[in-house]
């Protein structure tokens, strides 16, 4: 079974996160922090981030994933499709799924 | 004749006067003359007609909030979606999961709290894009902060906290709206008491007085405002607590404002914050 990392801040969508996913996949969840030196010790198969943390910057976060862990799909969630989306496709994320989402959107491959 | 038997002068003096039945608003300046020899000649008053002044203030104060409710709207989505996210799963997993007890207990755990945040958003919401008009009245200010305290004390996390109080009075009586400045002093003492994270600290009140003004100071040994953050605090839907509006501090600079006060912020990032909130004895309405 491969182990999804959810990186995000709030409960109640790292709860929904956990139900959704749970029969699939391990997960585990973090709240993110900059200088992570924790998440590539986990070695995630995937890792889903929430854009809208306020104590960290999302794009940072991302930069940061996608040059340490380049093979790892990284998922984000945004606040809307938009400027920010077309921005993130563009650093090389894997997916931008906007929230809040379907179940199926995020659990079909 | 006041004016010339009691040898005064006027500075500025606002009042409203009906002309056709339409009210006008008049500032007044007036003052005595004299002879060489200190005998009082006669008086000079000069009204003038601000109602256009008046009308453009208004103007001002109306685009300044929905400028506000401009940054507001933006942050709306925000706030909402992301309780959205724990709803739209756990209510589309419902039907197939409903049997599972885990589930149902998660279910509980968690959709009922993001309906609730929801909620007070747009409580908060209502309070601070449509304000009541403020009512003043003479209010004894030391049981306004204790019946807040007494509230404050039901709150989570509230148990390990010594509140701390120095008063130098044990009644102070000001001019104020009495259930506007409960609602101020309530988001200061909540943010003190969100500020201890859980853990034993001290919040001190403090309550002074000069000749014309009354001085609050709530201070906290919490975790403090970053730097960074400081400039940010007063800005709607800002917010580091995970459940946070982002609306409290916006809503309390409102209410010192309305009430011609002014709030002063101190903060260090791991040491505490002091927040001062000084309002004028007198408040003239209107």
């Amino acid at each position: 079974m491969k182990y999804i990392l959810i990186l995000v801040e709030e409960n109640g969508i790292a709860n929904a996160l956990k139900v959704l996913l749970r029969e699939n996949y391990f997960t585990g969840v973090e709240v993110p922090v900059r200088g992570f030196q924790s998440i590539i010790e986990r070695k995630p198969d995937i890792i889903i981030i929430d854009s809208s943390c306020r104590n960290v910057s999302g794009y940072e976060i991302v930069e940061e994933i996608l040059r340490r862990l380049p093979d790892v799909p990284l998922i984000v969630l945004v606040d809307s499709y938009g400027a920010a989306a077309r921005r993130l496709m563009n650093m090389g994320v894997y997916d931008v799924i906007e929230k809040p989402f379907d179940p199926e959107r995020l659990i079909t491959p | 004749m006041n004016l010339l038997t009691q040898d005064k002068e006027i500075r500025n003096a606002e009042g409203h006067l009906t002309v056709d039945g339409k009210l006008v608003s008049l500032r007044t300046n007036g003052s005595t003359f004299h002879s060489a020899d200190g005998i009082p000649l006669g008086a000079q008053l000069i009204f003038s007609d601000i109602s256009l002044l008046r009308i453009l203030q208004s103007q001002l104060e109306r685009n300044k909030r929905l400028a506000s409710l401009g940054i507001l709207a933006a942050g709306i989505a925000h706030e909402i979606r992301n309780p959205l996210v724990a709803l739209k799963t756990f209510s589309q997993l419902l039907p197939e999961k409903f049997r599972d007890d885990e589930f149902r207990a998660n279910y509980i755990k968690v959709v009922i709290p993001e309906i609730e945040r929801i909620d007070s958003l747009v409580e908060q919401l209502l309070i601070f894009a449509r304000p009541r008009p403020v009512r003043m009245e003479n209010m004894d200010l030391v049981s306004i902060i204790e019946s807040t305290l007494v509230l404050i004390r039901t709150q989570a996390g509230s148990d390990e906290i010594s509140f701390v109080k120095n008063y130098n009075r044990e009644h102070i009586e000001i001019n104020a709206d009495p259930e506007k400045i409960k609602q101020a002093l309530w988001n200061l003492l909540l943010n003190s008491v969100d500020a201890l994270q859980n853990r034993s600290g001290i919040i001190k009140i403090g309550l002074s007085s000069t000749d014309e003004n009354v001085l609050i100071s709530i201070e906290d040994n919490g975790c403090g405002i970053s730097e960074e953050n400081m400039n940010k605090i007063f800005d709607p839907l800002f917010s580091t607590k995970p459940s946070g509006t982002g609306l409290g501090l916006p809503i309390v600079n409102e209410i010192i404002a309305q009430h011609n006060g002014r709030i002063n912020i101190e903060s260090k990032e791991g040491v505490g914050t002091k927040v001062t909130v000084i309002l004028p004895f007198n408040n003239r309405t209107g």
